[in-house]
């Protein structure tokens, strides 16, 4: 008789059974580590703000904040109000081991700090996994909210509201550029996700999503459904743990601000706007919120949170999958044949892309008005010339985005179902063209990383098999399957 | 007996006294803004994280008006929870009707979502300072009830009107046409809708009337203390503890879930200051291990 545990056994065997060099994705990992190594270098070459890099340096630490409370969200569909919370009991941890005790390794500080995550999540967890959805969401912003108010008013322990100030680390960290910290957070974060991306892939990761799916069910079977729920809040605690000291380190100093509610938003924007179902979501979500961030609170620090509750808004409305769910999201049922999934994908394909290109068309405006504001017809400081667009203010270089690349996107998509090689091409020059554009106009970062995603969709959806062989064999692939 | 004994004596019970009546202020407060959280889970099912963000709005509302010279306190008391209202029932129309079919934690998502969005909207309305509402003119000051001092704002305008909203609440509920047609709601939605009521109505009704409670707790809680951006916040995860507490959708839970709250907090001073805030956690720590579904709500298999 085979139960849920044993299928989910064995479907997770072959994983298991895999050595960590033969699961290709530690190939992805090795290769991401080996071009992101050198980003430092290139900041420095190109001249570009050291800014950057600590900028790079925050958007891992909040990625492996965000992969991680995935696995909570995601995976175990358990929805917690209160992560910020484990960030900063692990940066507390950290912070308060390397100042109070004088000459401790640093590595011990980094070692406590998962350790102080998992065993505040374990006595918290413990009441929390008993309650599930809605209670489970009050429980862990009430408990979130209890941690943040001991370390606001705990003056003598924890330094109240002025936070631990001036922790010793070690030299190399506080080297001007911020390089060396860089790589060794890069080097820490992948390693952490990787291990959380082996986490999700062995039994006991889709344990949790037979949970997710079915509690009664697994229940049945004889999964021990709190203690892996509670197995999961641990090890996700852990893991925040571990991200706040990160944190902690970067600015060398921890703040009660480290665990306020405002944190746990952000990581539960991250992930919703990344694709909740799916495991490199989160990342996106990170880069995406970090620069918009960055670009939003430049000029306007006081709309930021207005921001983020529009676009969460925006995402529950229009994009429940997230970024990345909406890139992978297929309409397919079991019964369609080879043309009519081709013709199904296409369809899908003009819609979305037509979203992205609107998109991409108001994130560019919108950030490029947040960054220079005021410049509605005329770029600022510059003399205006017809013929060089970085001099055309926001509102006719929107209108001409809008009318050359609508009519463009129109033409190609309106010969998408040629199939002819050259249309495949074309319609992945747009977005890149795009890209270009706005590199050369100087879009804040956040425009271009939608136009960015718009690319990789296009990649994405080019290379899916239905397309891939529809091209491969022209038009007919359409017509006859 | 001793005089000084029996001083001492005195002196515990008065105190006593006196922190059971700040009890019952607090629990009058927390009750108006929990009351309307409660009446619209009961009905609509969704945990609506922008109650705070009415509250919020209530108090601000009030400031804005007296500022306005709009005939000081007791109009705004009454104008500013109606303008809440407007506000509820907007929200109400565009962003919540779409969504009463979804999953209950994308519901509290969205709700979220508009907390972020209303908090900033108030910075950008009234500026990130703290502001303050003076107490109406006549009721500054104390007044002495069984030789001790009481501030006479929460004894002649707080707690009477927690009590007030409390009956009305029931009288409402349990002896009128409607408060049937409310309660047999949170029963079962589907079948009152199928029995020929305006469900859409309805639900706008219960929404309109649970932001009327949040404003109107914002409103009559103004003048005890700062008014900032943030406020919201903070009473919102207060009231989730006083209705998880007192059991999720149960009117009387939730007066029950208010009144225990207050007098830990008022009495938990007395013993552990400092800490008295913990001693509501501990509490409900201890409710959702033997009794999940609160202390007077009814077990639902759903609600786990």
């Amino acid at each position: 008789m085979a139960s849920l545990q044993d299928s989910i056994r064995e479907a997770a065997v072959v994983p298991r059974r895999l050595a960590a060099a033969r699961d290709p994705m530690i190939w992805a990992f090795l290769a991401a580590l080996a071009v992101l190594f050198w980003l430092p270098e290139l900041v420095l070459h190109m001249g570009w703000a050291k800014f950057w890099i600590q900028f790079a340096t925050q958007v891992f630490i909040w990625s492996l904040f965000a992969v991680s409370f995935n696995l909570l969200m995601g995976y175990a569909g358990m929805v917690s109000f209160g992560q910020a919370a484990y960030l900063g009991i692990g940066g507390y941890t950290a912070g308060l081991l390397l100042k109070n005790i004088a000459g401790l390794s640093f590595w011990v500080g980094l070692v406590a700090a998962p350790v102080g995550g998992a065993l505040a999540a374990l006595i918290i967890g413990y009441f929390c996994v008993r309650r599930t959805h809605i209670y489970f969401a009050i429980l862990t912003l009430a408990f979130g909210h209890i941690v943040y108010l001991i370390a606001f008013k705990w003056y003598s322990f924890t330094g109240g509201d002025n936070g631990l100030i001036g922790i010793p680390v070690p030299d190399w960290i506080t080297e001007p550029t911020f390089a060396n910290y860089y790589k060794f957070v890069l080097v820490i974060c992948l390693a952490a996700i990787y291990l959380l991306w082996r986490i999700v892939n062995s039994p006991f990761g889709k344990t949790l999503t037979a949970i997710r799916e079915n509690p009664e069910r697994a229940d049945f079977v004889g999964v021990p459904v709190d203690r892996y729920r509670l197995y999961a809040f641990v090890l996700v605690g852990a893991f925040s743990g571990l991200a706040g000291a990160l944190i902690m380190a970067n600015e060398r100093s921890v703040n009660p601000d480290l665990a306020h509610w405002t944190q746990s938003t952000q990581v539960l924007l991250m992930t919703l706007l990344g694709g909740v179902y799916t495991f490199f979501g989160p990342v996106v979500g990170a880069l995406l919120l970090r620069t918009m961030d960055t670009d939003i609170t430049q000029n306007y620090p006081e709309i930021w949170q207005l921001f983020l509750g529009g676009v969460l808004v925006l995402i529950l409305f229009a994009l429940p999958g997230g970024v990345m769910g909406f890139i992978q999201e297929r309409d397919v049922s079991s019964g369609d044949d080879q043309a009519t999934r081709t013709a199904k994908m296409l369809r899908l394909f003009r819609r979305k892309s037509w979203m992205f290109f609107g998109g991409a068309l108001f994130f560019t405006t919108f950030f490029g008005l947040l960054h220079s504001p005021g410049a509605w017809l005329l770029a600022k400081g510059r003399e205006f010339a017809p013929f060089a667009l970085t001099s055309w203010g926001i509102v006719p270089g929107a209108l001409l985005q809008l009318v050359v690349g609508a009519a463009v996107l129109w033409l190609l998509l309106r010969r998408a179902d040629r199939f002819n090689r050259i249309d495949g091409l074309l319609l992945l020059a747009l977005p890149v063209a795009a890209l270009a554009l706005h590199v050369h106009l100087g879009t804040p970062l956040s425009g271009l990383l939608i136009v960015l995603l718009w690319v990789v969709f296009t990649l994405y959806s080019l290379a899916q098999p239905e397309f891939r062989l529809a091209y491969r064999l022209g038009r007919a692939a359409a017509d006859g399957g | 007996m001793k005089q000084g004994e029996r001083g001492m004596a005195n002196l515990t019970a008065d105190v006593l006294f006196v922190q059971f009546m700040n009890g019952l202020f607090i629990a009058a407060g927390i009750y108006l803004v929990a009351s309307g959280l409660s009446l619209v889970f009961g009905v609509l099912g969704i945990l609506n994280f922008a109650h705070g963000s009415f509250y919020m709005y209530g108090a601000f509302f009030v400031f804005a008006l007296i500022g306005y010279k709009f005939g000081g306190f007791w109009p705004a008391l009454l104008i500013a929870p109606a303008i809440v209202v407007i506000l509820g029932i907007t929200t109400e129309i565009l962003f919540l009707r779409p969504i009463y079919k979804a999953d209950p934690l994308y519901q509290l998502l969205l709700t979220y979502g508009l907390v972020l969005m209303f908090g900033d909207l108030v910075k950008l309305i009234w500026g990130a300072d703290n502001q303050s509402v003076a107490r109406p003119p006549g009721l500054e000051g104390t007044i002495p009830i069984l030789g001790a001092l009481f501030p006479s704002y929460q004894m002649f305008v707080l707690l009477p009107i927690g009590i007030l909203t409390m009956l009305a609440l029931w009288l409402l509920l349990n002896h009128t046409q409607i408060g049937n047609v409310v309660r047999a709601a949170t029963q079962d939605r589907e079948m009152v809708g199928a029995l020929g009521v305006n469900v859409r109505l309805l639900y706008t009704g219960v929404f309109a009337v649970g932001a009327f409670l949040g404003g109107l707790g914002g409103a009559v809680l103004a003048p005890m203390g700062a008014l900032y951006p943030g406020m919201d916040f903070d009473i919102i995860i207060e009231v989730f503890l006083v209705v998880v507490l007192g059991g999720l959708g149960s009117m009387a839970g939730t007066a029950l879930g208010a009144l225990i709250y207050g007098e830990l907090k008022s009495l938990g001073i007395l013993f552990v200051p400092d800490l008295e805030s913990l001693f509501i956690y501990v509490l409900m720590v201890i409710v959702l291990l033997t009794r999940p579904q609160g202390l007077l709500g009814k077990r639902v298999e759903t609600s786990r």
